[in-house]
């Protein structure tokens, strides 16, 4: 090897070693996807040594892998910028409040372990534990979050004893994230529905000081939770799909043509599945979920065009084109464009295109595939769901503007539903 | 023996001035839209609750304790009966009201219940009955132009258990509530 090529070398490991350390992952348990929102619990008596607190509890767990001796210390923020509690749509009055518990663990080869931590700060009405310690030579490893922000410091690695008490990095070091429901006086306050829904974000950072000092951020991960109360989830548990509609769904300015010469965004759709340790899929036919955009409620009915009716005189109606288009980024997906999922389209579609699931994205059709997300690794292991988020958008074709421009249609209300169905492949 | 009905007729008085082998695992979900030509207010209710409109005041009747009052519920909106919307290119002020639920034959047998609407993303309006309006409604002002409400829920809670309604007459009762928009 002449010395050009040692260089060379020597380079490369120094970047493989940079991505190695500090990667993330994401993991969010199927069965507690949906939560019964009619169950209560003590959050105080629910505790991992216990045995009360287990898998059935836990939302799921985030961690950091390949940690070198030079990180000391990961620091973890939890925050809810909405609140700890499920919401419905269905009545903005009825509120499940929740509490998160929160146990840093560690991996040294031989699995799990408690990992001494300490509390940086708990804002609001943030629970602490009084046991725990001043730093990460502590020996309390669990906290509570009800309200607020938690931040916690949890140790990177350990020491050993003797001749040989120096610092050596934990294989990977994770939270676990328990999720309970305390016990409230007014159950009955809660409206029947099945669409509860609440998210939660975690920050991991690492830091080269064991306190915690000037960290450095590596992720920001979102959780989202669903929850039902006195209706059952259906049988899907594990899997969300809502529309969100937007402020032009409720008022869409037919004349003004700097909203309808453009495709204008009347809301917002979303489906996820939990994390889970899988496959990768690399070919798209084998992406097992569909969204399919139409004009009725028959996902497969193609002889149906999308089209306003005036709420007076039925026989008056606008047609429209309509497409469902991503609105966030795909960076993390396991394709690389979104245009393997999600055709991009400059005209729109009128709700009579083909529907054929079987077809590839090459072509214009109703339907975008739900892509599949990686959510990071812990050593070998890779945790991926299903995830997309896009936007459905309606456009006027020019010859309607002009039609309206020119009175050709009468003065009032029109009303159209666009319909979505998620479907399995 | 006779059923003991309650049933809640909703006219709803728009006083406004115009107006593969694959398989579906969700779904469909409608989403409304609302266009709207030229200076328009546009108001509309649609009713919810599928029971021929009515709720039962029979002890034990299904669903009853979303709407019945019980001593557990602190913050109980109601049992959610119908939903509102409403489009307008200039500010508006709206007002909800109602009367009392009134039995079909003798009109001094009534039953008083709250009202309540939601009124924007976050925030509801409650009123209890009254004869004209005057003294009992919801106002609430709209002034960020156009005004787009969609399918905001109204809400219908008794003031007492099933078991105390079980000495009034049998028979249906009926309330109207009222709602009033206008420009500004």
């Amino acid at each position: 090897m002449n010395k050009r090529k040692a260089v060379f070398f020597s380079f490369y490991l120094l970047f493989s070693a940079m991505f190695l350390w500090g990667g993330t992952w994401l993991e969010q348990m199927s069965r507690s996807f949906a939560y019964d929102l009619a169950t209560e619990e003590d959050k105080v008596s629910v505790t991992w040594s216990s045995g009360n607190a287990n898998d059935n509890h836990m939302v799921g767990d985030i961690g950091c892998s390949g940690l070198n001796s030079s990180i000391k210390s990961i620091v973890v923020k939890i925050s809810a910028p909405s609140g700890y509690s499920f919401t419905t749509p269905q009545d903005i009055s009825a509120k499940r409040n929740y509490v998160l518990q929160i146990f840093a663990r560690g991996n040294r080869g031989s699995g799990d372990e408690n990992v001494s931590s300490s509390l940086i700060s708990c804002s609001g009405s943030g629970i602490q534990n009084t046991a725990w310690g001043s730093d990460y030579v502590g020996s309390t490893e669990v906290g509570w979050v009800k309200d607020g922000t938690l931040t916690m410091v949890i140790g990177a690695g350990y020491y050993g004893t003797g001749n040989f008490g120096g610092f050596t990095p934990y294989d990977s070091v994770h939270i676990d994230i328990v999720l309970t429901l305390p016990t409230i006086s007014n159950i009955d306050d809660l409206c029947k529905a099945d669409d509860y829904s609440s998210s939660f974000t975690v920050e991991v950072s690492t830091s080269q000081n064991k306190n915690g000092t000037n960290p450095t951020l590596l992720d920001t991960l979102p959780y989202t939770i669903m929850g039902y109360y006195d209706v059952s989830p259906g049988s899907s548990d594990a899997l969300s799909f809502t529309i969100t509609p937007s402020d032009y769904a409720s008022y869409y300015p037919l004349e003004d043509a700097s909203v309808t010469a453009s495709a204008a965004t009347v809301g917002t759709v979303n489906c996820f599945t939990n994390a889970k340790v899988s496959g990768k899929v690399t070919n798209k036919a084998n992406l097992p979920y569909a969204i399919v955009l139409s004009a009725t409620s028959n996902y497969l009915d193609t002889s149906t065009s999308f089209a306003f009716v005036n709420s007076s005189d039925a026989t008056k109606t606008i047609p429209y084109t309509a497409q469902i288009t991503k609105s966030s980024d795909y960076s993390t997906h396991t394709f690389t464009t979104s245009h393997e999922f999600c055709k991009s389209t400059t005209t729109g579609l009128h709700g009579t295109e083909s529907v054929s699931l079987s077809s590839d994205a090459t072509t214009d059709r109703r339907f975008v595939l739900v892509p599949q997300e990686d959510c990071g690794a812990n050593g070998s292991t890779h945790y991926y769901r299903y995830w997309y988020q896009g936007d459905i958008q309606i456009l006027l074709a020019q010859s309607e503007i002009t039609k309206i421009s020119n009175k050709d249609y009468p003065a009032g209300s029109y009303n159209t539903t666009l319909y979505l169905t998620l479907v399995q492949r | 023996m006779k059923k003991r009905i309650i049933a809640v007729l909703l006219l709803f008085l728009l006083a406004s001035s115009f107006l593969f082998s694959e398989r579906a695992l969700k779904g469909p979900k409608g989403l409304d839209v609302t266009g709207v030509i030229g200076a328009s207010l546009n108001l509309r209710a649609v009713l919810d609750y599928s029971a021929a409109y009515a709720f039962s005041l029979d002890v034990g009747s299904t669903n009853a304790d979303a709407y019945q009052n019980l001593e557990t519920q602190t913050n109980k909106t109601g049992l959610r009966i119908a939903s509102w919307s409403m489009q307008s290119n200039s500010k508006v002020d709206v007002v909800f009201w109602h009367d009392w639920l009134t039995h079909e034959s003798d009109a001094t047998q009534k039953i008083d219940y709250n009202l309540a609407v939601q009124v924007s993303s976050t925030e509801m309006g409650f009123c209890k009955a009254s004869a004209d309006g005057s003294d009992k409604k919801i106002k609430y002002s709209y002034t960020t132009t156009p005004v787009g409400v969609a399918n905001y829920g109204l809400f219908v809670r008794l003031e007492k258990t099933l078991e105390e309604y079980a000495s009034y007459a049998p028979g249906m009762y009926y309330s109207t509530i009222h709602i009033t928009a206008t420009q500004k």
